[in-house]
């Protein structure tokens, strides 16, 4: 393979770097949430299909990230994951990993692709809890 | 097909398989790529059935979710690549690692596709939450594969003369 000279091989080396560099750089400015400070008043509803409730409720918080005011409803259960706050269970109605059952965290009414932790809370927000089955 | 060949596509569909699991615990650390890259290397297009075996346990031990939809074409798109690219790549491991590495950059990108159906923008946002774990994707292909894809393909010549 004469093709591949050294320098070649450097370019396309180099090329691959500039391109991880990029891609980290822009992960960083994609992903910093802006978190609002302050008190904010925003809903939170809790579903559960299989328990057969249904609740949305308006809270005020200062926290700054859905994690924080998580960590402060005593009804909410929850453990600290490798990805932050992992919710476990809500008013006794608990997780069943071995029937697929899981908490899942919403925003806007959509499934959050982030943890509690990196959500920020923003005034008039709506954030959820759904109990779902299924991986 | 020969039976040796059957056995043989099946057995390194398990090592794909038992190589993943063997390092699950570490997030975006695998040695499928490489692995797959190797396989293609040696063996062509017969990589395919080694993909499809792969995708077949995870979903025997895992379940059905949307996630094992985007197994059935990422895996099977590297095996491509890897088709189109070993003619000109031959035993280029410097530049196979760049290949690898690029997968890894791309992985979550090509993932987030199925999550499309569920809705554009949610696709989008969890393939730019998960842009940071594709970074260390990618610079954990580029040194894996420039640390073991020379012997693990030396090794899988000697397995196909057998």
């Amino acid at each position: 393979m004469k093709r591949w000279t050294k320098r070649r091989k450097i370019a396309i080396v180099l090329v691959f770097a500039v391109l991880v560099a990029v891609a980290l750089i822009g992960a960083w400015a994609l992903n910093a949430p802006s978190a609002q400070a302050g008190v904010k008043r925003f809903t939170l509803s809790v579903t559960s299909g299989r328990d057969g409730y249904a609740q949305t409720v308006e809270y005020e918080s200062g926290e700054e990230y859905l994690g924080g005011f998580l960590r402060t409803l005593p009804a909410c259960e929850w453990q600290e994951g490798a990805y932050g706050l992992y919710v476990t269970g809500y008013g006794g109605m608990g997780e069943d990993l071995s029937a697929q059952y899981w908490w899942c965290i919403l925003e806007g009414g959509e499934m959050a692709a982030v943890g509690a932790d990196e959500i920020p809370l923003a005034e008039g927000g709506s954030y959820g809890l759904d109990l779902r089955q299924g991986w | 097909m020969p039976v040796v060949r059957i056995a043989r596509m099946a057995l390194l569909g398990a090592v794909l398989y038992v190589a993943q699991v063997a390092l699950a615990f570490l997030p975006n650390v695998e040695l499928v790529s490489l692995l797959l890259i190797c396989y293609t290397m040696v063996f062509g297009k017969d990589a395919f059935l080694c993909a499809a075996v792969f995708v077949l346990c995870e979903l025997l031990q895992w379940g059905f979710g949307v996630w094992w939809l985007s197994y059935l074409y990422v895996w099977p798109l590297l095996v491509l690549a890897a088709l189109l690219l070993r003619g000109a790549l031959g035993e280029e491991f410097l530049v196979w690692a760049v290949v690898s590495g690029v997968f890894g950059l791309c992985f979550g990108a090509l993932f987030a596709v199925a999550y499309l159906p569920v809705g554009p923008a949610y696709a989008v946002t969890y393939w730019v939450s998960g842009l940071p774990f594709d970074v260390w994707h990618a610079v954990c292909n580029f040194t894996l594969m420039l640390v073991l894809g020379k012997p693990v393909y030396r090794l899988l010549v000697r397995l196909a003369g057998i």
